[in-house]
């Protein structure tokens, strides 16, 4: 092999090379971004878990609320009602927002549909079972609604 | 080449995987789960919707909502299991022309595999959004007991979806691969497959290159659910012995009992017992209801027990139609949500008298074995740059002679690493670079790889010099140490090539000695300590007095010198009790005694400032 076809052969080795290196470095950078948007999803998912679990104690707190009859709130029960709207207080704060769902048409993207019920307007949503709530525009739970047939 | 994906095409739930840089993951769906229902449906508006959507608006829509058409996929139409379905599913099922089946949603009528496609469809969507690439090619998992028309069916479902359907597996051999039991020869492995709706038990037969399916059983109406009715029934029970009303009446009282049941079944297969908490259930005239029940996982074993029994008593039947004992059964694996349940992996574990796998995702295992499968075809990724890694942490000698190490082990090469170090004593003039590769904390256990002098080092106190230790290692596995001293900028090095060149029977040993010798390893590393800690206080104390000079009186220097002389004759005894005793008390004592000079220093200043103002030294202290 002579010098020339050495230096084709090392200019050929020289190329391949820089781009193994130039790929790796870009593995490595798109790696890093990748590695950050997974930390973010894995900080989402696990409030998602928690906000679940104290979901469905507030859920209770709603049924609550909504079965004790207006002549039984005394001040003790109205003192335990208003721990609940710290707990409403909380979720507000922490960006995590009541869907509406009451007289809308029924929408399976946020509402959960648990019972067909007779009246006017077919398809609108009459009754909610338990609330449901987004984050940031992403639904963490859907609404049980009650749907006219 | 494209990526070819996994898919699990669930009886009620599908998942899908691929494989990147040699490792198996689930894809997770558009809503963020890594399941999808297999459920479609055409809503009232006429919109095709698939998986979790589909489902919520599943009682708004019940007739055009297809869910479980797995039961249906390449079947007559006068079978047995199509008649069966047909009594339980709420849609329109058909003779088709040919005797097949067909299914009515909307105002069309499709083939089971065309609705499968639907979901396939969803699960390659969602698959090359999050992958950022077409999707081309796929393998599809189905049960070992379909025949050669359901398979048929499967592979359309695929290619309907757009999908070049690579091959269709069975769900047990893709399970199995998943734990890479195919790659021992000669194995009889036993799959217990306990999912939402259907139980199948199978019996593989691994080969030279072949997975034969020698037997199958299960039940195909038989599921976690069923397990969560159960709960449900008897919460009814309980409550109406305690309070004398029937729940099973109450729609909405249901609903919170399904909810609160299969979070039950969750958690008592992590804890013994769990509380079933409802308040306000339900009202009667005297006000309102309250539930409160304890659950234990026996009672919960006790209410499921025919289950149990029935899907044991498969296994015994379907090991004697493969013909083999349980004894000679190699490996056993567990798949499907059910199977997270204590007493199934006891009750496995005794049939077959080996601890089952059941580490992989029960929900995730059929998927991840195709995603392996394709993985397999795909063959290794071409321009894939194979990349060392150190074998053995590689470190230096610090004082009391500890391994200190620089470079763990498993760290991908090429690499580089640097560490500050200082002096142990006063005055020093070098440092001896002791280079070891080993995992056992004390150096003198280790493989010494070389030492080095670094001298020339200003005369000044321990710990102020500033010496800079580099590890490199460079893509052939060569190591080069320096050391420098950051005042002079002098500097040394050394360069090893034996790192690398190491026997993998000596990295074996060396790994193997350090498990060995773990607990007296940290015994000793705790005497180390003991030791260090023990000279600093020693050290810190004689500079105290040393620069307090005649600020401590005698009696006080006399008390400190005893506790010195006596910590100097545990010292190096092996007693760690001792050492931590004795520097406890001397730096008790020299704190008492600093504490006592800053007392009498403002006592002396206001003193002065009284008596002998033109003496205003201290003032400016």
């Amino acid at each position: 092999m002579d010098k020339k076809d050495k230096l084709v052969e090392c200019e050929k080795k020289k190329e391949e090379y820089l781009n193994g290196w130039k790929r790796s470095k870009a593995d490595f950078e798109n790696y890093k971004k990748d590695e950050l948007e997974r930390v973010n999803s894995l900080i989402e998912y696990s409030q998602r878990v928690l906000l679940l679990e104290l979901l469905n104690i507030v859920d209770d707190f709603e049924v609550a609320e909504n079965q004790i009859p207006e002549e039984e709130k005394n001040e003790y029960i109205k003192g335990l009602l208003q721990i609940k709207s710290r707990l409403d207080e909380f979720l507000s704060k922490f960006g995590v927002e009541v869907i509406s769902a009451v007289g809308k048409n029924f929408d399976p993207n946020f509402h959960e549909a648990v019972e067909m019920v007779d009246g006017e307007k077919s398809g609108v949503v009459v009754e909610e079972v338990s609330k449901g709530y987004i984050k940031s525009g992403k639904l963490i739970r859907p609404t049980k609604v009650k749907v006219i047939k | 080449m494209g990526k070819i994906i996994g898919i699990d095409l669930g009886t009620t739930f599908s998942a899908v995987a691929f494989v990147e840089g040699g490792e198996p993951k689930i894809i997770e769906n558009s809503e963020g789960s890594r399941t999808t229902p297999s459920v479609v449906a055409l809503s009232k508006n006429g919109e095709r919707i698939v998986g979790i959507v589909a489902r919520r608006q599943q009682i708004t829509n019940i007739e055009n909502t297809i869910f479980a058409v797995k039961r249906l996929i390449g079947r007559k139409y006068s079978d047995k299991e199509v008649q069966e379905s047909k009594k339980i599913l709420p849609y329109a099922i058909r003779s088709a022309a040919d005797g097949s089946v067909e299914v009515k949603m909307g105002d069309k009528w499709y083939r089971p595999a065309e609705i499968s496609a639907m979901i396939i469809r969803k699960l390659k969507k969602d698959a090359e959004s999050k992958l950022g690439e077409e999707i081309k090619e796929a393998i599809i998992t189905c049960p070992a007991y379909f025949d050669d028309a359901q398979r048929k069916e499967t592979k359309i479902a695929g290619e309907i979806a757009g999908l070049n359907v690579r091959r269709v597996i069975n769900e047990p051999t893709a399970a199995a691969l998943a734990y890479g039991l195919t790659k021992k020869k000669d194995q009889q492995v036993v799959v217990y497959d306990f999912g939402g709706g259907t139980f199948d038990v199978s019996v593989l037969d691994i080969g030279e290159d072949t997975v034969e399916v020698k037997a199958t059983g299960g039940d195909t109406h038989l599921g976690g659910e069923d397990f969560d009715n159960r709960i449900v029934s008897w919460i009814i029970e309980e409550f109406k012995k305690d309070q004398g009303i029937d729940l099973s009446q109450d729609k909405l009282a249901l609903q919170r009992l399904k909810e609160s049941a299969e979070k039950a079944k969750i958690e008592l297969s992590t804890s013994l017992e769990t509380e079933i908490n409802i308040p306000f259930i339900t009202s009667d005239a005297t006000g309102p209801k309250h539930l409160l029940l304890k659950l234990t996982r026996a009672t919960l074993e006790n209410l499921v027990k025919d289950y149990l029994d029935k899907s044991f008593k498969i296994v015994i039947d379907v090991l004697k139609e493969a013909k083999i004992k349980p004894e000679e059964v190699d490996a056993v694996v567990l798949v499907g949500g059910q199977t997270r349940m204590p007493k199934i992996q006891s009750e496995v574990k005794k049939i077959f008298g080996k601890e089952p796998n059941k580490e992989i995702n029960p929900d995730e295992v059929v998927a991840i074995g195709a995603a392996i499968e394709s993985g397999i075809l795909q063959g290794d990724v071409k321009d894939v740059l194979l990349l060392d890694v150190t074998p053995l942490s590689l470190g230096i000698e610090t004082f009391g002679e500890v391994n200190t190490i620089l470079i763990p082990k498993n760290t991908t090469v090429p690499t580089s690493k640097t560490q500050v170090f200082s002096t142990a004593s006063d005055n020093q003039p070098s440092v001896d670079i002791h280079v070891i590769q080993g995992e056992r904390p004390m150096a003198k256990d280790n493989k010494t790889l070389g030492r080095f002098m670094l001298d020339g080092i200003p005369p000044a106190p321990r710990g102020i010099p500033q010496i800079e230790v580099s590890f490199d290692i460079d893509a052939n596995g060569i190591l080069s140490v320096s050391a420098k001293d950051k005042a002079t900028g002098k500097s040394q090095s050394i360069r090893i090539e034996s790192a690398a060149n190491i026997s993998k029977e000596e990295i074996e040993r060396m790994k193997k000695d350090a498990e060995a010798h773990v607990e007296e390893d940290k015994k000793n590393q705790d005497l180390i300590e003991a030791r260090n800690l023990a000279d600093n206080t020693i050290y810190l104390s004689e500079k105290t007095i040393k620069d307090a000079g005649d600020k401590i009186d005698e009696t006080s220097k006399k008390e400190v010198q005893d506790k010195i002389e006596e910590l100097k004759k545990v010292k190096d005894g092996d007693s760690i009790e001792d050492i931590k005793g004795k520097t406890s008390e001397l730096s008790d004592l020299i704190q008492k005694i600093g504490a006592k000079m800053y007392e009498s220093k403002d006592g002396q200043r206001e003193e002065k400032k009284d008596n002998q103002p033109e003496e205003g030294k201290y003032k400016e202290e």
